[in-house]
């Protein structure tokens, strides 16, 4: 069904992009701004397809979850990468500090999270800072073992914020608390719904900490759980260190 | 300039990437299955395949795994194209023998980046 619906937008998306560097090679700009009109809107729809896809898989509990050994940091640095553009155009500043953690999970499943959080921190802060800070929560280390059972990512920014009343609809599908926010930011307003569903199934969850005008902060809490028998155990040895070493990551934009 | 041997079975996406080639200058083949890629893989030698991989009848995995297990076309690079970059999709065409993949929608710069880089390897 996905491959449908996509292979026509691939089309309207590529013809527009030829036309753009076409109408350029003669010289002439008098379109450029439909055509970005069209492109805009082709990739904003690729969006929405590739989220109600999702969402519905969700729903009809047909996401099967691939677990696999990762590195959190590793991958919280990609995607802090991935946003960079993002930031840039807002004038903000993206700070990672994140402490190496092994997980056992749904690496690409944790990525769309991750991507999801990050890009919304970054897309709703203007000439702001946003913060990673990402480590086990030593708070939670089970009685008489050596390593924490929760990893928390959370994902603070000093953008516009929310009500306290829009918090407990933030998390339902198409929910952009302003319908003028859509335009204005993008987005399909499943975006938040998918990743906090996609976090539960993990066995994590999603909260939101806000006030309007101060800024948000998201936390995703991903259990530290341990790789079945005999998939790569030399890979775990790193959360059950009794004194990790903290590894700082800084990256600024 | 490259010959290059496009393999894609939907109409517009095939005109849309052979205009995007022949403004950057190559030559463009065209074959709209695994098979009809076969055939013409061994009769022109082409510099470079683009070969999308949910393709009707033989798919472009297969495809793939006969060109670079043939010694005449062996050599030939292959950049796969996926509709979605899942993890399982890549590694896929990484064990078929394609040398790279780009995932749909297209990003036409990036691509012609790849191509130049394979050919001139």
């Amino acid at each position: 069904m996905s491959h449908e619906l996509r292979t026509p937008l691939n089309a309207i998306l590529g013809f527009a992009e030829l036309l753009r560097l076409e109408m350029a090679d003669q010289g002439v700009h008098t379109w450029d701004s439909d055509v970005q009109k069209i492109q805009r809107a082709g990739t904003h729809l690729l969006a929405l397809i590739s989220d109600v896809m999702d969402s519905s898989k969700i729903e009809a509990g047909k996401i099967e979850l691939q677990p696999e050994c990762f590195d959190i940091a590793a991958l919280l640095q990609e995607v802090a990468a991935g946003v960079q553009a993002i930031a840039l155009k807002n004038a903000v500043e993206l700070v990672v500090f994140c402490e190496p953690a092994m997980l056992y999970a749904d690496r690409v499943r944790i990525e769309q999270c991750l991507f999801n959080l990050l890009g919304n921190a970054c897309k709703f802060t203007q000439d702001g800072r946003v913060t990673i800070d990402a480590r086990p929560d030593r708070n939670t280390q089970p009685e008489g073992t050596s390593g924490a059972a929760w990893y928390n990512v959370r994902i603070s920014d000093t953008g516009i914020g929310m009500r306290p009343e829009d918090l407990d609809k933030l998390f339902s599908y198409f929910t952009q608390l302003d319908g003028s926010n859509a335009r204005k930011y993008g987005g399909s307003g499943l975006g938040l719904a998918i990743s906090r569903k996609l976090a539960l199934l993990m066995g994590g969850d999603i909260t939101v900490e806000s006030a309007l005008g101060q800024g948000s902060t998201f936390t995703l809490r991903l259990p530290l759980g341990t790789a079945p028998l005999g998939t790569a155990p030399d890979e775990r040895s790193g959360q059950n260190d009794a004194q990790p070493s903290p590894a700082l990551y800084e990256n600024r934009s | 300039m490259a010959v290059i041997l496009v393999v894609e079975d939907d109409e517009a996406n095939q005109e849309l990437v052979t205009r995007f080639l022949k403004r950057d200058g190559h030559r463009v083949l065209l074959a709209l299955d695994g098979s009809a890629a076969l055939k013409s893989a061994l009769e022109h030698v082409p510099d470079l395949i683009l070969m999308d991989l949910g393709l009707p009848g033989m798919d472009g995995w297969e495809a793939a795994q006969r060109i670079k297990s043939s010694p005449e076309t062996a050599h030939i690079p292959i950049i796969a194209l996926t509709a979605r970059a899942l993890p399982e999709d890549v590694l896929k065409a990484r064990n078929a023998g394609c040398d790279a993949y780009e995932t749909k929608p297209v990003v036409y710069q990036r691509l012609l980046k790849k191509i130049e880089a394979l050919v001139n390897r």
